[in-house]
């Protein structure tokens, strides 16, 4: 089983590869495994939003998409199979004011995802979402106060998740969002409550 | 009121029905100058003041263009429908580059160039204000041969939800309407709806065994328009006689 990567930052790239490493997976192409995200942009409201920063997220979800569609030529070709992963953030799920170009792109891929898990599950292909929390070293860490699991997601979580999203385990799950965020996007509010103040 | 000229179509039910509430209404679409001019006099005949601005909405120019010259015409912007939508059926695999883009730059960035922009007008004029963005059920429900339409919808929801947290505090009420399938020109390529017996077989998914009529769309966005729906936002509307419930 080989792996291939596209589209991560440099720091969700390598901890998915460790993951994958560790657990003896090959990397590299022709995978049957295939990685793709976005970057989470950078966030200001949609009123000052620029439309050169507008235009940056969606050649992102386009790159994204096409890598996507790429990988999934590529695995039907192979003709055994494979698994699509995707890699958006957690906006997709719930957005959040300063996050609107995410919570754009990140549906954006997920729906997209789901209509090619809907259309590729008969060549034995199985695509699934990986929805991310707030990153420890990008996020402000007092978003850690509204996960139930007191922390911003690290990208060996994400690396984990991956693993086991493409194992045999999951062979039976597809077109699944998953978030992989420690609880945030259940409440989003410290304490567990838009009411207790924490 | 954007994507409105077309006959049979979901912005012309919206048009007439917020024009039969009272409103003075801008008829925006891509060519159809003659459908539009019959929308216009129709709206007239109802006693409001109405016209028609061409202009495409992904092209940012021209949607600037257009806010200034509604301003001008009609007075300030308080409501935005941001209707104008295209649709194309491939596979996933076969989704070509053209189709992607045509789709994203309408769908989904032509939403984002109308709402934005007229956000702004209201925000400058320090007035409240109200938008209305048609999505669709595809946003809770994805369709095989779809992807990237379902896709720019399921975007359209993010866009509304983030502007309704971040325009609050402008007085801006953001929500989006979904409509199954309504009997409009944009289904008219579909193909699952070409022959009879396809029709039939559609019908018999939907609970209330009929397509929405455009102005059922149109009844919605009064509600959300009104003072009724003034502490609506954020929402999603579907008016899709319960075509997506006990499927998804």
């Amino acid at each position: 089983m080989s792996v291939a990567i596209h589209g991560l930052s440099q720091a969700l790239a390598d901890a998915v590869a460790e993951a994958f490493r560790a657990d003896g997976y090959e990397l590299g192409e022709p995978a049957d495994i295939v990685v793709v995200g976005v970057e989470s942009p950078s966030g200001v409201d949609l009123l000052d939003l620029s439309h050169a920063s507008w235009d940056a997220a969606i050649a992102d979800a386009r790159t994204a998409f096409f890598s996507m569609q790429q990988a999934a030529r590529s695995i039907v070709a192979q003709g055994n199979g494979g698994c699509l992963l995707v890699v958006v953030p957690v906006h997709a799920l719930r957005t959040s004011r300063g996050c609107g170009p995410a919570a754009v792109v990140g549906s954006f891929l997920a729906t997209a995802a789901q209509v090619a898990a809907v259309e590729l599950g008969a060549k034995g292909i199985r695509v699934n979402v990986l929805a991310v929390g707030p990153l420890e070293g990008e996020a402000d860490p007092r978003a850690a106060d509204a996960v139930p699991l007191g922390r911003l997601t690290r990208p060996a979580d994400v690396g984990a998740a991956c693993v086991m999203l493409a194992g045999t385990a999951a062979g039976y799950l597809t077109g699944t969002v998953v978030p992989i965020d420690g609880g945030y996007v259940v409440t989003k509010a410290a304490g567990g409550s838009p009411f207790v103040g924490a | 009121m954007t994507g409105a000229a077309r006959e049979r179509g979901i912005g012309r039910g919206i048009a007439t029905c917020l024009a039969e509430e009272g409103c003075d209404v801008a008829i925006n679409d891509v060519g159809a100058e003659g459908e539009a001019a019959g929308l216009v006099a129709d709206l007239e005949g109802l006693g409001r003041r109405a016209a028609f601005f061409p202009a495409d909405v992904s092209d940012r120019a021209a949607v600037d263009e257009m806010i200034a010259a509604v301003e001008s015409e009609l007075g300030p912007i308080d409501i935005v429908c941001s209707n104008a939508g295209v649709a194309d059926w491939q596979g996933f695999l076969d989704v070509t580059e053209e189709s992607f883009d045509r789709l994203v730059s309408v769908n989904l960035t032509g939403a984002f160039n109308v709402c934005q922009g007229a956000a702004a007008a209201m925000v400058a004029a320090g007035r409240p204000g109200k938008i209305v963005v048609t999505s669709s059920v595809h946003v809770q429900m994805p369709f095989a041969e779809m992807s990237v339409y379902g896709a720019t919808k399921a975007g359209l929801k993010g866009m509304v939800e983030t502007m309704a947290i971040e325009l609050a505090p402008h007085g801006i009420t953001a929500n989006h309407i979904g409509p199954g399938w309504v009997r409009s020109f944009i289904n008219d390529s579909s193909p699952s709806l070409q022959t009879d017996e396809e029709v039939r077989s559609t019908l018999e998914l939907i609970p209330a065994g009929r397509p929405a009529d455009p102005r059922e769309l149109g009844r919605a966005a009064v509600y959300l328009c009104s003072a009724d729906g003034d502490y609506v936002t954020g929402e999603y509307l579907r008016v899709d006689g319960g075509f997506v419930v006990g499927k998804y």
